[in-house]
C-alpha cells in the first residue's frame, strides 16, 4: 500500500525475507524515511506575501506556510474559507509532476549515502543504511552527511529510521525523528502513532475509526483472522510489512541515465568531412554506451564549439528509439549540409538525456515488411532532419459534423466511421462566393448537381455552424462542394471543397 | 477485323517485337485506361506527368484506386506540396488507410522535389504525389532513376500553361486531362512503350 514511484523499476530489492526467522545472527536492516513536509510549497518560487497555501485539485488547502498557519489556515481547509481568513493570501496551484521531480532530485543526492534509495511519493524518501554505517561512522555521521547534503535544496525535512520502510514512513510522518533498532521494538514504538498516518483509503479509515481504533496499538490488539474477516487480508498484510513480518519489496530509485562526450579537432575547419569524421567518433562511443545499458535513444544534440562565439546546437530526431551510429550519422549530415555554420569548429560535443530502454525491431522470417517499415521510418526522420518537423505531418480524420473540425494533423491511431461523399481537397478557410447576374460564380457559372446536405451542429462550443451543401461544377470541369451559409441573413455562398 | 487479327500476332510470344519487353504495369482501376495504356496499367517505377487546366476537374480520383491498392499492400503515399489540405474523410471513404500518407510541406519549392527524390527512392514509398511549381527536364529525370530505384511511382501535377508549345519532358507517361461530362478525357501526350489509342474518357 505505500505508493510505487513513478520512476522506471529497475531493480527490487526484498530487504526482510528469510532473515525474520534468525533475528539476533544478522544485522536488520536499518531504513531511514526523509519526509519534506512544505514540498508542495517549497517548489513555487517565493511570492510577496508569506501568508501562502497549496491548494490542491479538490479545492482544499493542502499544505500552509508558517505565516499562514499564525493566521489559523489548516490543512484540509476548504480554499475559500484560507482566503476569508487572510486578504494577502498567496494562494498556489498543486503540482504533483514537479514535486516529483523535485523529490527526485532529493534521491539523487541520497544516492551518495547507499545504493538502496527509494521514492515514496509525494513528498517521501527512504533509504537503506545499514550498509553504510562503518563508512560514515555510525548513525551520526550519515546524520551530518545527509544535512550537508540536502541543505542547499532548501527543504526542510523530518527524519525517522525504522528496521522497516513501511514503519520509518509512518514515523517521519508523525515527526517522531527517533531510530529504531530491533523488529521486535516496533511494535510498542508505532503503538501510540494515530490512525490516519496509515497509506489506506479514507473509506476503511472511516470503518475503522467507527470500531473505535483510534490508535495503531488498538490494531495491534485486535486478532489477526477478525481483523482480515471484517476489513480485508490487504489491512492485515499492510500492517505485517509495517512490523517486517513480511517482506516489503521497494521499487529502487535509479539516477536517470546521461551520455556526454567531448572531442576537440586538430584544427579549426569548416570542412563537412573532418566535422563528419569527428561525429562519427562520438556517435559509435554513444551506441557502445547505449548497448552497455540495452538502451536507445530518440534524441540526440550535438554541439560545435567554436573560438569565439559559443557554440551552434544541432538537434537530431529519431522516429524510434534505436542505437544505430550510421543513422545518425546520416542525420547530422542533413542536418549540417541545410544550416550554415557562423564560424570554423574547434570541436564537438554529444549529449544525450533521452535514454530508453531498447526494443529491436521485430523480423519477419518470409517477408521483409519489417525493413520496410524500418526504411520508411528512416525517410521520415532524414526529411525532417533536412525539412524541419513542421513540414511533415500526418492527417486524420475527427467524429464531427462540421467539415472543417473532420480533420486534423497528427499522428493517426483511428478511424471514423461515417462516410459520406465528401470531397478531396478543402479550402480551409471557406472561400466566400460572388454572383454574376444573380446567379454562383467561380471561374464561371456554377451548375448544382445534388443537395442539400444540412450540416448543423456545434453550438455547444461556440462554433455552431447551420449550412446546406452542394455538389455543384463550373464551365471547366471542376466540381465543388459549395455551401449556403444559413446563419447570415442575405444569400450568402462558400466554396469549401474541390472533388480532385 | 484486319485489327483482331494484328492484334493476336502481336500478343504471340514467338513475334519478335524489336522493342525490349515492358514491365507490368500497375492496374489503374479503370478498364479503358488499362487497355490503352501499354504496360497494361500505370507504369512501375517512373513518373507520370498530369497536366491538367484546373485543379479539382478530377486528376486526383485517378489515382484513387492506385492509392487503395497500395494501402492495402501496406506501401506509403506522400502528398507533397499539395495545393489545398488533402481531407481526411475523403480518403477514408476511398478505403485509403490514413496511418500510410504523409503530408510534406517544405520551405523551399527545390525542397519540395528533393523530398520527391529521397521518398521515391525507398521501396517503402509505393507513390509520391507533388504539384511542383518549376520543373526543368533534369529534375524529371533524376526523380525518374529514383523511381525507377525504388519500384515507386512518382506523379506530378501540372497546371496547363497558356501556350501550349513546351519542350518534350522526359517523364515515362504524359497525360492531358480534360472534364467531360460525367467523366474526364485523357489525352496521352507521351507514353513509353507506345500508346494504343491517343484519347481515352473516364467514366465515373
Amino acid at each position: 500500500m505505500i505508493a510505487k514511484p513513478s520512476r522506471p523499476v529497475t531493480a527490487v530489492r526484498a530487504p526482510a525475507d528469510s532473515r525474520a526467522v534468525s533475528p539476533d545472527r544478522e544485522p536488520q536492516p536499518l531504513w531511514l524515511c526523509i519526509r519534506f513536509p512544505r514540498l508542495a510549497l517549497d517548489i513555487h518560487p517565493p511570492g510577496n506575501s508569506p501568508v501562502r497555501a497549496v491548494i490542491d485539485a479538490n479545492n482544499s488547502v493542502h499544505s500552509v506556510s508558517a505565516a499562514a498557519r499564525a493566521v489559523g489556515i489548516e490543512t484540509g481547509m476548504p480554499a475559500g474559507a484560507a482566503a476569508a481568513l487572510s486578504s494577502v493570501l498567496q494562494s498556489l496551484p498543486r503540482d504533483t509532476r514537479r514535486e516529483l521531480r523535485a523529490l527526485e532530485q532529493a534521491a539523487r543526492r541520497c544516492c551518495q549515502l547507499t545504493p538502496t534509495v527509494s521514492l515514496a511519493p509525494p513528498d517521501a524518501v527512504v533509504l537503506e543504511v545499514r550498509g553504510s554505517l562503518k563508512l560514515f561512522g555510525g548513525f551520526e555521521g550519515i546524520q551530518s552527511t545527509l544535512q550537508a547534503t540536502l541543505s542547499p535544496l532548501g527543504h526542510d525535512y523530518h527524519w525517522a529510521a525504522a528496521p522497516t520502510p513501511g514503519a520509518s514512513l509512518l514515523l517521519a510522518r508523525c515527526r517522531r525523528e527517533i531510530k529504531i533498532e530491533g523488529r521486535e521494538r516496533l511494535r510498542s514504538a508505532l503503538g501510540g502513532l494515530p490512525l490516519h498516518t496509515l497509506d489506506i483509503d479514507a473509506n476503511l479509515l472511516m470503518r475503522l475509526h467507527k470500531t473505535g481504533i483510534r490508535q495503531l496499538r488498538d490494531l495491534w490488539r485486535l486478532p489477526r483472522a477478525g481483523l482480515a474477516r471484517r476489513f480485508g487480508p490487504e489491512l492485515v498484510a499492510y500492517l505485517d510489512r509495517i512490523r517486517g513480518e513480511r517482506p516489503d519489496p521497494c521499487a529502487l530509485y535509479r539516477p536517470p541515465l546521461k551520455f556526454r562526450s567531448q572531442l576537440e579537432l586538430p584544427a579549426a575547419t569548416v570542412e563537412h568531412a573532418t566535422i563528419l569524421a569527428a561525429a562519427n567518433k562520438l556517435f559509435r562511443k554513444l551506441v557502445r554506451f547505449l548497448r552497455r545499458h540495452d538502451a536507445g535513444t530518440a534524441t540526440v544534440c550535438v554541439r560545435l564549439f567554436h573560438l569565439r562565439s559559443s557554440f551552434t546546437p544541432i538537434h537530431i530526431g529519431t522516429r524510434q528509439h534505436a542505437r544505430d551510429a550510421a543513422h545518425l550519422l546520416h542525420l547530422f549530415d542533413q542536418a549540417l549540409q541545410c544550416g550554415t555554420l557562423p564560424e570554423s569548429v574547434t570541436g564537438l560535443e554529444v549529449l544525450c538525456a533521452d535514454i530508453r530502454s531498447f526494443i529491436p525491431a521485430r523480423q519477419d522470417l518470409f517477408r521483409n515488411t519489417a525493413t520496410q517499415a524500418q526504411d520508411w521510418q528512416h525517410t521520415l526522420d532524414e526529411l525532417e532532419a533536412r525539412l524541419g518537423g513542421e513540414a511533415i505531418r500526418h492527417i486524420e480524420s475527427v467524429d464531427d459534423h462540421r467539415p472543417e473540425n473532420a480533420w486534423m494533423h497528427r499522428v493517426p491511431t483511428g478511424r471514423s466511421a461515417k462516410l459520406r461523399q465528401r470531397p478531396l481537397w478543402l479550402l480551409s478557410p471557406p472561400q466566400r462566393l460572388t454572383h454574376r447576374d444573380r446567379r454562383l460564380w467561380y471561374r464561371g457559372y456554377l451548375t448544382l448537381h445534388s443537395g442539400p446536405e444540412r450540416i448543423e451542429s456545434g453550438w455547444w462550443d461556440g462554433q455552431d455552424c447551420r449550412r446546406d451543401y452542394y455538389n455543384a461544377s463550373n464551365p471547366q470541369g471542376a466540381r465543388l462542394w459549395i455551401f449556403q451559409d444559413l446563419k447570415q441573413q442575405s444569400d450568402t455562398w462558400y466554396l469549401h471543397g474541390l472533388f480532385g | 477485323m484486319a485489327d483482331i487479327a494484328v492484334d493476336i500476332k502481336l500478343s504471340s510470344p514467338r513475334l519478335w517485337r524489336g522493342l525490349e519487353p515492358l514491365p507490368p504495369g500497375l492496374p489503374t482501376g479503370f478498364a479503358v485506361l488499362d487497355a490503352a495504356l501499354p504496360t497494361r496499367g500505370w507504369p512501375a517505377g517512373s513518373v507520370i506527368e498530369v497536366i491538367t487546366p484546373a485543379w479539382g476537374i478530377g486528376e486526383l480520383r485517378l489515382f484513387l484506386p492506385l492509392m487503395q491498392r497500395l494501402s492495402q499492400q501496406g506501401r506509403h503515399t506522400a502528398w507533397i506540396t499539395p495545393p489545398y489540405v488533402p481531407y481526411a474523410p475523403a480518403l477514408i471513404r476511398a478505403g485509403i488507410s490514413l496511418a500510410g500518407v504523409v503530408v510534406i510541406q517544405p520551405q523551399h519549392p527545390q525542397q519540395a522535389l528533393w523530398s520527391m527524390e529521397r521518398l521515391l527512392r525507398t521501396t517503402a514509398c509505393g507513390l509520391a504525389v507533388a504539384w511542383p511549381q518549376q520543373l526543368t527536364s533534369p529534375t524529371i529525370r533524376r526523380l525518374q532513376l529514383a523511381a525507377h530505384r525504388g519500384h515507386s511511382l512518382g506523379v506530378l501535377f501540372r497546371r496547363q500553361h497558356a501556350n501550349p508549345r513546351r519542350r518534350t519532358m522526359p517523364a515515362a507517361l504524359s497525360l492531358r486531362l480534360d472534364a467531360v461530362e460525367n467523366g474526364l478525357a485523357i489525352e496521352f501526350l507521351k507514353a513509353r512503350g507506345g500508346c494504343r489509342q491517343p484519347r481515352v474518357t473516364v467514366d465515373w
